[in-house]
């Protein structure tokens, strides 16, 4: 168990700086995520945590212990790769008991552990199979159970489902978390996927550009994003987002530090009447393209603000035909000039805005 | 769709042609070996002996020191062996995985090594094991292979296809360089190490130009020019004599051969498809 501290930290790569002094404090026992596109900087900051890479500048803290210069076998972490790094040519028991042997653990004691292990993860009936025997959820759980058999301090996980098919990643999501739950360790999740960001984690951290975005919960991400990063990247599809100027005639009386508005897909609505529902714009739309999912629809629609995605869940509209998009004032998102949801433009804006507004 | 049989028959004929080029020194050598002295020297020749002359065998092991030739193979073959393996893992693993200062450049000098022939050095080498007075002894014949920049290429190439992932899955298992070395470089690049040692195997086990310009009395001499001296006798050569004694010669790497086939071919599949 261990509360991570990043202090400072920069990388940098020959003159490109990936990772841009970011201080950051991972709770222990905490499940925490590291999201953000790629490139982003979220793999450097897993490598200096596991310490694979040296960090350019700053300090990192793995509970009390100083670890910048410790070697990674000494850093009490364990980690999973995205291509599980299983060692192909040992069988599975080798694969779960080689960190053991090396570190001279006694041979019953070995068996004991791995016996455990084996048993939580299910694979007892597989111990002498070799990797390229075992299907993508065995291999992914024959790296858990080499990581878990060390009881590390920190469990690192690089995007360790994205080798596995839709399903599979599923059941895996669910079962990391469980697992997450009757550990108790600290766990260090880096994806891509804010599907799985948003499910898995009780903290996420966004990056981009190595920088830290927001850090909050997932909820929080969700309903109060940081910035018009954050915004975009959590929610599928993402909020829209347009500069002051396209509301111009719809929505006047805006706050002076309101430079952009957001408002996310699924909190607009769309029909083919109008309905005139006070503290609401309504604009007249065109809808250019639809995906139906079942339970919901996902329209592309452009009216006189611009293009935009709506997400319903009434019964799919016809393509090309023309409809009615409501945006309630209250879910709209206002962002300053420097793209941030500064403490200037708190919800209460928005209320402030539909009393001044159109209506 | 189905191939024509007419190309069937003219690859089938093209194999043929292959197979006769290749297997006809082998069964004539084979043939040879068997024949008494008369037989060799009839035309046209005879493929299969009257009656097997076995005693060629003992005759063309008792006229030198044969004995003592085939140790003198044996150890510098072994010898040779394990000191280019030990040279050729650390400096393959370190090419392949490592950033030290002017890697590129001993890279590349090892590269040239590959690339000048050894008839052109071989002058200077011998000079240099006759300052050092190991002429005619078994570490001359030693010395100059300790290593092998060929050796150096293929395993670096086949070390380099490990994933970099499986390295430090090891370095946080705790497993030192060495230990990454033995349990997961070397079990990997199993079909490659196979093939180094056949090439290097045959290759020394055969070499005659190099213990000639060496050697000079028996105490170091190995089998190829023991079977070359059978040659040398008065009156002409006795070819079936010096048959026998080359299939004893290649006795020990045919056999070889056979139990490692397996692992070179898939050497060069592995090779072939990444």
């Amino acid at each position: 168990m261990a509360e991570i501290r990043f202090e400072n930290i920069s990388k940098t790569f020959n003159e490109d700086r990936v990772v841009k002094n970011i201080s950051l404090t991972i709770k222990d026992g905490s499940f925490t995520v590291l999201v953000g596109p790629s490139g982003c900087g979220k793999s450097t900051i897993l490598r200096m945590l596991a310490g694979f890479e040296k960090q350019t500048e700053g300090d990192i803290w793995i509970g009390d212990k100083l670890v910048n210069d410790l070697s990674p076998s000494k850093r009490d972490i364990a980690m999973v790769f995205q291509n599980y790094a299983l060692y192909p040519t040992m069988t599975v028991k080798g694969n779960i008991e080689f960190g053991l042997t090396n570190r001279k653990v006694p041979k019953k004691e070995r068996e004991q552990l791995v016996g455990e292990i084996a048993g939580i993860v299910g694979l007892t009936e597989h111990l002498n199979k070799k990797p390229d025997k075992l299907s993508g959820g065995q291999r992914q759980r024959v790296a858990l159970a080499r990581a878990m058999v060390k009881k590390p301090k920190v469990f690192i996980l690089d995007e360790p489902l994205s080798n596995l098919d839709a399903k599979l990643r599923t059941q895996m999501r669910t079962e990391l978390i469980q697992l997450h739950e009757k550990l108790g360790t600290t766990f260090v999740y880096v994806t891509h996927d804010q599907v799985e960001a948003m499910s898995m984690g009780d903290e996420i951290i966004i990056l981009n550009h190595g920088v830290v975005q927001q850090k909050a919960a997932p909820i929080d991400v969700y309903e109060n994003p940081g910035n018009i990063f954050a915004a975009e990247f959590i929610g599928q599809p993402p909020m829209n987002v347009f500069e002051r100027s396209a509301f111009a005639g719809t929505l006047d009386g805006l706050p002076e530090e309101a430079h952009y508005i957001g408002f996310r897909p699924e909190h607009a609505g769309i029909s083919s009447t109008s309905a005139s529902v006070p503290h609401t714009i309504e604009l007249e739309s065109e809808i250019l393209a639809l995906e139906t999912l079942g339970a919901e629809t996902i329209y592309k629609v452009k009216n006189r603000i611009g293009v935009m995605n709506i997400r319903s869940f009434a019964a799919p509209l016809p393509k090309n035909a023309s409809c009615f998009v409501t945006i309630p004032f209250e879910k709209l998102y206002p962002f300053g000039a420097d793209k941030t949801a500064g403490p200037g433009l708190d919800l209460s804006v928005k209320k402030e805005a539909a009393l001044n507004g159109v209506d | 769709m189905k191939t024509p049989s007419i190309f069937k028959a003219v690859n089938g004929l093209g194999l043929l042609l292959l197979f006769i080029i290749f297997a006809m020194p082998f069964v004539w050598m084979a043939s040879t070996a068997f024949k008494t002295l008369g037989e060799t020297l009839t035309f046209p020749p005879v493929w299969i002996p009257e009656t097997l002359q076995w005693e060629n065998f003992t005759q063309a092991w008792n006229s030198g020191p044969f004995l003592k030739y085939f140790f003198n193979s044996v150890i510098v073959t072994l010898f040779i062996l394990i000191l280019q393996f030990a040279t050729i893992i650390p400096a393959a693993y370190a090419f392949a995985r490592y950033n030290f200062p002017l890697k590129n450049f001993f890279f590349a000098l090892t590269m040239i090594c590959l690339m000048i022939p050894s008839q052109l050095i071989f002058l200077p080498v011998y000079l240099n094991l006759s300052s050092w007075g190991i002429l005619d002894t078994i570490w001359g014949l030693i010395l100059p292979f300790v290593t092998s920049a060929f050796g150096i290429f293929l395993l670096r190439q086949s070390f380099m296809q490990v994933p970099e992932e499986l390295l430090e899955a090891a370095r946080l298992d705790d497993a030192t360089e060495w230990q990454i070395i033995r349990k997961i470089m070397l079990p990997l690049a199993k079909p490659v190490l196979v093939t180094l040692a056949l090439f290097s195997f045959i290759a020394h086990w055969n070499d005659y130009f190099w213990p000639l310009v060496m050697t000079t009395t028996d105490t170091a001499r190995t089998l190829p020019l023991g079977i070359a001296m059978l040659r040398q006798v008065e009156g002409g050569a006795s070819w079936n004599i010096v048959m026998a004694g080359n299939l004893l010669l290649v006795l020990p790497i045919l056999v070889i051969f056979f139990f490692a086939q397996r692992h070179i071919i898939r050497a060069f599949v592995y090779t072939g498809v990444k």
